[in-house]
C-alpha cells in the first residue's frame, strides 16, 4: 500500500481525491491545502489535513506526494518533494518553462525518485484506443489530423488564476497540451509549429476570452489542426473532439456525439437540466494514478515520464513563440531524442 | 425572359444549375457549348435545349451564360461573352492566376456586363441566417473562425495543374474564405499554409491543406480545404465555420441538414440533404441581378478576392512564411 501525501485541494484535487477513493493500491493519508476548509472538504475519515506541504514532504509514512497545485507553483513544490524523497505525481502541464521542467525532471532523477505527469488524456479510452485503431491499418497512414478542446473560460480557479497566462499558461499551454501530449505519443516529433490566438482579458462583468488555433508539422509529414478555447460563452459544456484523415479512410470522434447516458430532471418550476454521462469500469483520472502507482511498486517506469511531458510543453511554448511574434517557429524535429 | 446558356459542363455544378435554369419561370436555358462535343449533346438532348458547335453560336443566342469550364478557361469563355456584352455567371475559383482574374473584372465592368462568381454556400439558408446572427450583434465582435471544406478526391481534369491552377488548396480554399469575408467584412491580410500530396496515390497535385488567415480587422480564421474524406465517407464533404465572438459563439454546418441512410445497395452510410437547394437560390440571384440591373450577392471581385487567397495560400506553403495581402 502506498501511502500519498496530496498537496492542493482546488478542482484537480478534489478528482485526484475520489480517484483514490476507489483504489487499493494506494491510500491517501494527507491532503494539504492553504486553505483548510477546502482540505477539510476533501478529506474522507482518517485523513489528516494540514496548511504546510512540509508536513507531507517531512512525515517519513508517505511515500509519495501528488501535486495539484496551480502550473506556477509546481517547480518549488516538486524540487522540494524529490529533496525530501518522496515520488512524485504531478498534475499537467509539468511547469510553464522548459528550464523549469528540466529542473524538476533533474531533481527527481537525481533523488532516485518517480516523476509521473498527469497527461491524463492518455487514459481516456476514447483516445487512448485511436492509437490501436491506427495501429490496425483500417484508415491507412495518418496524414490530416483535426483536435478540437475547450469550452468556457475556467472561472473556478482560486482568484482567478487561470487569467493570468503568467500563471496557467493560457489555453496553449494549459488545455491544448492535452492533444499536444497525444498527438505527439501517436505521431512523433513535430518539425514547425504555426499559430494565432486571441486573448481578450475580463472586462467589467465579463470573462476572459481566449482562444488558440495552431498548425503543426510532424517530422512524418502529418499536418496537425489543433483548437483550444476558453472563448465559449460562460456556461457552455466543455467539448473534445477530433479526426484523423488517412490514405485508406477516416475516423471522426466528438465526445458530446458519444454521450450513452443524458439525464433530464427538473425540480419544481425550474426548466430541465440535461446531464450527459459516459461512465467507465475505470474512470480515467483513476487508472493514471492506479498506472503511477503500479510503477513507484514494481519501480518501472511511470506512464507519462517528465520527459514526455517536456516534449510536448516544448511544441505549445513554440505554439505561444509563433502567436506572438506572427512566424513558423521551426523545431527541427527530434526533440524526442 | 433572360436568356442563358451553359458554357461547358466540364464542371459537374453546371448540371444543378441548369436544373435550377430551368426551374425559373423568367429565365430560358437556350443551349450548350462544350468542346466536348459528346458531353455537350449528350446534356442537350437530356435538357431539350440546342446543342452549339461553338461559343460565338450560342453567345448570339443569349442575354447571360453560366460558365462551368476547367478552371483555366473561365478567362477565355468570360472574355468572349463580356465583349459580346453577355452577362456571366463563373465558377469558382474564378480564374487560375491573378492576371485572368483581373482581366475579367475589368473587361465584364469596362463592358458593363455583370460577373457573378459561382459561390452558392452564400445562398445556403443556414449560412445567410448565420450572417443575419452575426449582424444582429448576439455574438459581439467576431474574433476568430475556423472553418472546414473538406471533400472527396475529384476524378479527371480537377487532378490537373494546367487546367485546374491546383488541387485541394485551390478548390477548397474559395468557397470559406468568401464566406469568412462576407460575415466579416473584411479581407485577409496575411496567410500561411502548411499544403501537401499526402492522401492519394499517384496524383500530381495538392490533396491536402491547412491555411492560418489574419483578417484586417484581426480576425484570425484557419481552414481546412483538404481532400481528405475517403471514398466510403457518406456525403461528398462539408463546409463549417466555428465563430467564436466577443459576447457568443456561433457553428455553422451548411450541410447539417440530412438524414443518415444504410442501404446495402451502396455498401456504407450515406447522409441524405434535405435542406434547401441553394444552387438554385444562387442562380435565381443572377437572373434576378440582371433583371433588376444590379450587383449579385457574390461578384467577379468576390470571386478575385478569394482567388488571391487561395494563391497566396501555395506561395507561403512554398517560402515555409506568412505572406502579407494587403
Amino acid at each position: 500500500m502506498i501511502k500519498v501525501g496530496m498537496i492542493g485541494a482546488g478542482v484537480m484535487g478534489g478528482v485526484h481525491a475520489a480517484a483514490y477513493g476507489r483504489l487499493s493500491n494506494a491510500q491517501l493519508t494527507t491532503i494539504c491545502d492553504l486553505r483548510l476548509e477546502k482540505a477539510q472538504k476533501l478529506a474522507g475519515p482518517g485523513v489528516k489535513v494540514v496548511t504546510d506541504y512540509h508536513e507531507i514532504l517531512q512525515n517519513p509514512e508517505i511515500d509519495a506526494v501528488d501535486v495539484c497545485v496551480p502550473t506556477y507553483l509546481h517547480k518549488e513544490i516538486v524540487l522540494a518533494a524529490a529533496a525530501a524523497g518522496k515520488h512524485v505525481f504531478c498534475e499537467k502541464p509539468i511547469a510553464l518553462s522548459v528550464e523549469d521542467a528540466e529542473a524538476m525532471v533533474q531533481a527527481c532523477e537525481q533523488a532516485g525518485v518517480k516523476l509521473g505527469i498527469g497527461q491524463v488524456v492518455r487514459f481516456f479510452p476514447d483516445y487512448a484506443k485511436a492509437k490501436d485503431l491506427l495501429a490496425s491499418g483500417r484508415i491507412g497512414e495518418p496524414k490530416v489530423v483535426r483536435t478540437v478542446r475547450g469550452g468556457a473560460f475556467p472561472i473556478w480557479s482560486e482568484d482567478n488564476w487561470y487569467a493570468d497566462f503568467f500563471k496557467s499558461g493560457g489555453p496553449i499551454v494549459d488545455l491544448m497540451i492535452h492533444d499536444l501530449d497525444w498527438l505527439l505519443w501517436l505521431f512523433g516529433p513535430v518539425e514547425r509549429v504555426f499559430a494565432k490566438s486571441v486573448h481578450i482579458p475580463e472586462q467589467a462583468g465579463q470573462d476572459p476570452l481566449a482562444h488558440s488555433l495552431v498548425t503543426l508539422r510532424f517530422d512524418n509529414g502529418i499536418i496537425a489542426h489543433l483548437e483550444g478555447s476558453w472563448a465559449q460563452p460562460p456556461g457552455s459544456p466543455f467539448t473534445t473532439s477530433f479526426e484523423i484523415a488517412g490514405t485508406k479512410g477516416l475516423y471522426e470522434y466528438s465526445k458530446e456525439n458519444s454521450m450513452p447516458l443524458v439525464l433530464r430532471t427538473a425540480q419544481g418550476e425550474e426548466r430541465a437540466k440535461f446531464v450527459p454521462e459516459s461512465p467507465l469500469a475505470l474512470e480515467p483520472y483513476t487508472a493514471q494514478i492506479k498506472a503511477f502507482i503500479e510503477a513507484v511498486v514494481s519501480d518501472s517506469d511511470v506512464p507519462v515520464p517528465g520527459q514526455e511531458a517536456i516534449n510536448a510543453l516544448q511544441v505549445a511554448l513554440a505554439a505561444c513563440q509563433s502567436a506572438k511574434t506572427g512566424d513558423v517557429v521551426l523545431l527541427g524535429g527530434g526533440q524526442n531524442d | 425572359m433572360i436568356r442563358v446558356g451553359l458554357i461547358s459542363l466540364a464542371h459537374m455544378h453546371g448540371l444543378s444549375y441548369a436544373r435550377a435554369l430551368q426551374s425559373i419561370s423568367d429565365a430560358q436555358f437556350v443551349g450548350i457549348y462544350d468542346r466536348d462535343v459528346e458531353r455537350r449533346d449528350k446534356y442537350a438532348k437530356e435538357f431539350g435545349v440546342t446543342s452549339f458547335e461553338n461559343v460565338e453560336a450560342l453567345l448570339a443566342e443569349v442575354d447571360a451564360v453560366m460558365i462551368c469550364s476547367e478552371n483555366s478557361l473561365h478567362a477565355k469563355y468570360t472574355l468572349a461573352a463580356a465583349k459580346a456584352g453577355k452577362h456571366v455567371l463563373c465558377e469558382k475559383p474564378l480564374a487560375t492566376n491573378l492576371d485572368d482574374g483581373n482581366e475579367m473584372v475589368r473587361v465584364c465592368k469596362e463592358q458593363g456586363v455583370l460577373l457573378q462568381t459561382a459561390f452558392p454556400i452564400r445562398f445556403s439558408t443556414p449560412v445567410v441566417r448565420a450572417k443575419e446572427i452575426i449582424d444582429s450583434g448576439a455574438i459581439g465582435k467576431i474574433v476568430a473562425i475556423s472553418g472546414t471544406n473538406h471533400g472527396k478526391m475529384p476524378p479527371g481534369w480537377f487532378l490537373d495543374k494546367e487546367l485546374a491552377g491546383g488541387g485541394a488548396v485551390f478548390d477548397h480554399t474559395v468557397h470559406v474564405t468568401d464566406i469568412m469575408r462576407w460575415y466579416l467584412g473584411s479581407e485577409v491580410k496575411e496567410i500561411y499554409a502548411e499544403v501537401d500530396t499526402a492522401i492519394h496515390e499517384n496524383v500530381d497535385i495538392d490533396d491536402v491543406g491547412m491555411l492560418t488567415m489574419e483578417f484586417e480587422d484581426g480576425t484570425i480564421a484557419t481552414l481546412d480545404p483538404s481532400w481528405s474524406r475517403p471514398k466510403t465517407f457518406p456525403t461528398w464533404g462539408d463546409v463549417t465555420l466555428k465563430i467564436i465572438g466577443t459576447k457568443g459563439s456561433l457553428n455553422v454546418d451548411a450541410f447539417a441538414q440530412s438524414g443518415e441512410v444504410f442501404s446495402d445497395e451502396v455498401g456504407h452510410s450515406q447522409y441524405y440533404f434535405w435542406g434547401d437547394d441553394a444552387d438554385r437560390a444562387m442562380v435565381e440571384d443572377f437572373v434576378a441581378a440582371i433583371r433588376e440591373k444590379r450587383e449579385p450577392r457574390a461578384t467577379g471581385l468576390d470571386g478575385l478576392r478569394a482567388t488571391e487567397v487561395a494563391l497566396a495560400a501555395y506561395e507561403a506553403a512554398r517560402q515555409l512564411k506568412p505572406i502579407k495581402l494587403r
